[in-house]
């Protein structure tokens, strides 16, 4: 486990004066820059000088503030003096790193153009300039073009990180970088991910090559805390200035529902009149993005504008989602920045900087689920500094319209939910190690103080570290199963380098840490509607489902008829219970910190209804706390008002059971932490429970609970028995059969290449992947279960799909009686429980051994053939 | 043990792991599909474990024959020894000569059936000098692999046929779990009992009969020589190699109902 990491502090920066900064400028820049601009801006006022004094700087500001500019100013009037002087030397002096292409090539474009105007003053005034090239590459770059600037070096170099990794070991390269004096890594908030921790090492591995110590330039969105994202930024043991700007968009945030409440109406009309109020905004305003959750519901929106409201909706209207194709998404993006297009409808892929033109309004169809990335979505709106950004949260179900209240007084309130940086990952280690022995030969001990300086890897043990090497350098003899070594690693003399002369291809072809996935398309199989398209489900559901099995998708109930080739044929308009668990589109968990906030929620309104405070003055309280419009308040408190008198009103200090007797036997935890930290506790204590009775038990998860479901549930043994000290025991055994890890080993075996998505140009089909993934799993569970990989996929459901360490939180809470319990048992599930019964089961806890199963089958079979017979004979 | 109309002798069917055993001399094994891992191998992915793992199966059996003073006269192999339906690879024709092999230093007679995969199984079957048939008979029984019906395993000296093809494989479930066996089917078609073979292939998870009245499923007629109506009145039987215990568990009909 983890120790505690040191809480890093760093300095503030403040402004600077603006004849401070005109006093370092060329003439020429600042000629160009104030025929562009009046003004510095508030972030070219804290970061312009720093950069220029080379100094580590994080900038945090809001979009359309000119953060890039910021960043670049300093380096163009470096470039453009040093040009004047004609002493540009062939080499790369800054490397640009951003995680999106799309944002990659607007940066380049934004780069040309103001180096062209400065080079054109510059030749009205007859001065003469060498020329500053500008490089751009992505995986899109073609060969010819990289060969180019092998030639005639960039002086800007502008990448994404799994292209800079790739630079990186490539010799003629890496001459380019030895003189590299800064990094900028843009849109850092969104590198809370493996990719994050991949690039930490490529930047510690760039400044190893540079003979100059490159200034690091960090550029974010509104981001929380500023501290360990800077951290992140430089590394182990470095300054860094971290600069806030004050001044903040404005956003006019609104949460709307569809119809006066919620409960009252039928699914019908719920659903038309949330139609209606989407087509309303639209025609309202004139261009405008949708967020959805998911991409299925991306397209599910559009699919009902155009049904329902076919005249308003023809070309006007397109999806961008990450499961569309380049070439698609890059069409949207350019009519939406032409304003052809009236609406996008988008699930996460609109987030990020990329320029879009001008929109008006941003709808959150369904909570976004952290205030963060809320008003980063709403911050698309009105992009330019001093415009309002108009966002409006439209919510779908009572629980939604909690959730998505809260959040917005987050926004309002400008509380920022807090990033989570995965750390000590092992498979990116076995990634990058590889990479960094094709680059040179390494010493062992030069290797690991390198990766110790990455943040990611700060508490990186000398014995994980061991074991990865033992791994790439082929101890673990995986031979027989094709898993090859992949270093030469001599243990005499504590080496390390390449190993084979296919090393780099592999290398280049299989490098990244998104995880492929492949997915089949569902399309209704009956009469009515047949054909037609309600979503995409994970390929391996299709290995679990039998006909006649009903599931969720997109919160619609679909039973299964059969499958053909890439399409499962379903039928729609089911009234019976899901039979089958529909985790496999993971959603996005709703953040620890905005849970607690509905926690406080719930406790004060609570007290007020124990006060007996009256209708009106509960509405009122609720107006003013979540800054809602009347309809909302009386929404909310009525479905507080259900829920206070069917049971009691589960908050930050009471955790609720419920004990329902329906079909089966049901204990619903009102555990509103959100998902992450209720997968890891109700996976343990469905652990727990099955252990006790021998069965399995199943598992429905949300945000706001969990339920387990057995024909046993001693639940009180299993609380006794679970605490912060066991849990990570009790989890690593819960979920060592589980299709989750499973399915993270096969991602991890991915990235640290021990299964090769590419091999001598043969693309390899996510199936066989997992093939092979599925053969290799049972092989190194036989070999040694500390095998660093099948350890990564255990710690990256442990820490980064569940939440561990807030569930330990969570445990200690309730042993310190900061939160009671209090079991009830009910009649039928109480309000705040319906959405999670609902739902279905997430999970099967297997417990039960196959073969006890089949002989407890049989007796069942044995015992109704023994009536049967007992019957006849009667007769 | 099965009576027969036409022998006077009763013929002793015994379930073992994926195969039967008949009159305690003939072994009848199915669908071993050879090569249906190799070629995903030669595409360089998935390790060719399948010969080892069948080898493996195979030694258990022999094993349990030794102890059991269990001399074979025959094995009949009931058809889809290969799965390839191209030309054969170098190490397919390697792997399969190699279970060919080990199966003729444990028994004199093998004989092979030909299934709709075994095309090209003739250059094996000459190298080693087998009998490739059809369907063979062996006192009331005949052996056939299943998708084709022959002339002469209707008639009525016939009391028992036993075929392949199928890989049938039964999902169990009670309200919260459900797993898939392997399983043989045992029921009545034309006077005769019929017993389906699940596949040897330890690789082969078998198909699962609850989707048997699923239409879209299995879109072409006449797979198999039994029509789906006619196999849910067939008995399941799952044998579990752990207890060596076979389990009955009735129609299938009232199964997948």
């Amino acid at each position: 486990m983890q120790t505690e990491q040191k809480k890093q502090r760093y300095e503030r920066a403040t402004p600077n004066k603006f004849l401070e900064i005109v006093k370092i400028l060329d003439p020429l820049v600042k000629e160009w820059f104030f025929s562009k601009f009046n003004d510095f801006s508030e972030s070219q006022l804290y970061g312009v000088m720093n950069i220029h004094s080379r100094k580590n700087i994080l900038i945090s500001a809001p979009t359309g503030s000119g953060k890039t500019l910021t960043s670049f100013l300093s380096i163009l009037n470096y470039l453009v003096k040093l040009s004047r002087k004609q002493e540009l030397e062939n080499k790369i002096y800054c490397v640009y790193s951003s995680p999106l292409k799309a944002l990659n090539n607007d940066i380049f474009v934004n780069l040309m153009r103001p180096l062209s105007e400065i080079e054109d003053i510059a030749k009205s005034k007859d001065i003469k300039l060498q020329k500053i090239r500008i490089g751009l590459r992505t995986g899109d770059t073609i060969n010819s073009q990289k060969t180019k600037m092998l030639k005639n070096p960039p002086h800007i170099y502008i990448t994404t990180p799994e292209s800079l990794a790739i630079s990186l070991t490539t010799k003629k390269f890496i001459e380019l970088f030895y003189g590299v004096e800064f990094i900028i890594v843009d849109e850092i908030h969104s590198l809370g991910n493996k990719r994050g921790v991949y690039l930490s090492i490529s930047l510690e591995r760039l400044e190893n090559i540079s003979k100059i110590t490159p200034t690091r330039i960090g550029l974010s969105a509104t981001v929380a805390p500023l501290d360990e994202v800077a951290n992140f930024l430089v590394g182990m043991e470095r300054d860094c200035i971290i600069a806030e700007t004050q001044a903040r968009k404005k956003a006019e945030i609104k949460v709307l529902t569809g119809v006066g409440d919620l409960i009252d109406t039928t699914k019908y009309d719920l659903h038309s009149s949330l139609y209606s109020l989407i087509d309303k905004l639209i025609q309202e305003h004139k261009t405008t993005i949708i967020f959805t959750n998911t991409r299925a519901a991306t397209e599910r929106v559009i699919n009902h504008l155009k049904e329902m409201f076919p005249k308003n909706y023809l070309e006007n209207i397109g999806a961008h989602h990450s499961a569309l194709s380049k070439e698609y998404r890059f069409n949207i993006e350019e009519r939406l920045r032409k304003g052809e297009l009236k609406v996008v409808v988008t699930s996460t892929s609109l987030e990020l900087g990329i320029d879009i033109g001008y929109i008006d309004l941003v709808i959150l169809l369904g909570s976004p689920k952290s205030s963060a990335r809320a008003l980063q979505r709403i911050g698309r709106a009105g992009h330019k500094l001093h415009d309002t950004s108009k966002g409006r949260f439209v919510v779908v179900d009572r629980d939604d319209l909690v959730e998505s209240a809260i959040l917005a007084k987050e926004c309002i309130e400008k509380k920022i939910d807090r990033v989570y940086i995965p750390k000590n990952c092992l498979d990116v280690l076995s990634q990058q190690i590889y990479g960094m022995a094709i680059q040179k030969i390494w010493d062992r001990e030069d290797m690991f103080s390198l990766i110790k300086k990455s943040y990611c890897y700060s508490q990186l043990t000398k014995e994980d570290f061991l074991s990865v090497l033992s791994y790439l350098s082929g101890e673990y003899a995986l031979e027989h199963r094709n898993v090859y070594a992949k270093i030469w690693y001599d243990k005499e003399t504590k080496q390390i380098g390449k190993r084979g002369k296919l090393a780099r291809v592999i290398y280049m072809t299989n490098i990244g840490t998104i995880p492929e996935e492949s997915f089949v398309t569902v399309v209704i199989g009956g009469d009515e509607k047949k054909g037609s398209k309600v979503g995409v489900i994970d390929e391996r559901f299709l290995e679990k489902i039998k006909p006649g099995d009903v599931f969720v998708l997109g919160g619609k109930k679909y039973q299964f008829m059969y499958s053909k080739g890439m399409k499962v044929y379903v039928k729609g308009g089911i009234k019976k219970n899901p039979t089958i668990p529909s985790w496999f589109s993971e959603m996005l968990p709703l953040s620890f910190d905005s849970a607690m906030q509905i926690q406080r929620f719930r406790k004060l309104l609570n007290e007020k209804f124990e006060n007996k405070l009256g209708k009106e003055k509960i509405i009122k309280f609720i107006k003013e706390y979540l800054y809602c419009e009347y309809p909302v308040a009386l929404s909310i408190y009525r479905y507080f008002y259900e829920q206070y008198n069917y049971l009691k009103i589960p908050h930050e200090n009471r955790l609720l059971i419920e004990i329902y007797h329906g079909k089966k036997n049901y204990a619903i935890f009102h555990s509103l932490y959100g998902r992450r930290v209720n997968d890891a506790l109700s996976r343990a204590l469905g652990y727990l429970i099955g252990q006790k009775v021998g069965r399995d038990i199943e598992i429905g998860i949300n945000d706001n609970g969990f339920f387990l479901a057995g024909e046993q549930l001693p639940i009180d043994k299993a609380l006794e028995i679970l605490n912060s000290e066991n849990l990570n025991e009790i989890l690593n055994e819960a979920i060592s059969k589980t299709e989750v890890l499973k399915r993270r080993f096969r991602h991890c075996a991915a990235r640290s290449l021990m299964i090769l998505r590419n091999y001598k140009g043969r693309k390899k089909s996510v199936g066989k992947q997992q093939m092979k993934s599925f053969f290799l799993l049972s092989a190194i569970n036989k070999i040694s279960k500390d095998f660093p990989i099948l350890k990564e996929a255990r710690r990256e459901v442990l820490e980064d799909l569940m939440d561990i360490e807030k569930a330990k939180l969570v445990l200690d809470w309730l042993k310190e009686n900061k939160v009671n319990i209090e079991k009830i048992n009910t009649k039928l599930p109480s309000p705040f429980a319906v959405n999670l019964i609902l739902q279905g089961y997430s999970d099967l806890m297997r417990i039960e051994d196959k073969i006890e199963f089949l002989k407890r089958m049989h007796a069942e079979v044995m015992k109704e053939i023994i009536k049967k017979k007992n019957l006849k004979k009667s007769k | 043990m099965i009576k027969t109309k036409n022998n006077k002798d009763k013929i002793k069917i015994e379930f073992l792991n994926d195969c039967l055993l008949i009159d305690n001399c003939v072994l009848v094994l199915g669908d071993f599909h050879l090569g249906h891992g190799e070629s995903i191998a030669a595409v360089g992915l998935f390790p060719n474990i399948q010969t080892k793992e069948i080898l493996k199966k195979l030694n258990d059996l022999f094993y349990l024959f030794f102890s059991k003073n269990i001399h074979l006269k025959k094995i009949i192999i009931i058809g889809d020894f290969k799965h390839e339906f191209g030309s054969i690879l170098d190490s397919e024709w390697r792997e399969s000569l190699k279970i060919i092999d080990y199966l003729s230093k444990k028994c004199k007679e093998i004989i092979l059936i030909k299934g709709n995969h075994d095309n090209i199984l003739k250059p094996i079957a000459k190298k080693r000098n087998l009998k490739l048939l059809d369907f063979y008979k062996y006192k009331g029984v005949c052996f056939l692999h299943g998708n084709k019906l022959y002339g002469g395993c209707l008639e009525k000296e016939i009391d028992i046929l036993i075929t392949g093809h199928l890989h049938p494989a039964i999902s169990l479930s009670d309200n919260y779990k459900k797993e898939k066996y392997k399983c043989f089917l045992r029921g009545k078609w034309k006077k005769k009992i019929v017993h389906v073979l699940p596949s040897f292939n330890p690789l082969n998870f078998g198909y699962d009969l609850a989707k048997i009245g699923e239409k879209e499923v299995r879109n072409y007629d006449g797979f198999f020589i039994i029509e789906d109506k006619k196999l849910k009145n067939f008995e399941i039987i799952i044998y579990n190699n752990k207890d060596k215990k076979k389990y009955d568990f009735g129609k299938l009909k009232k199964l997948i109902s």
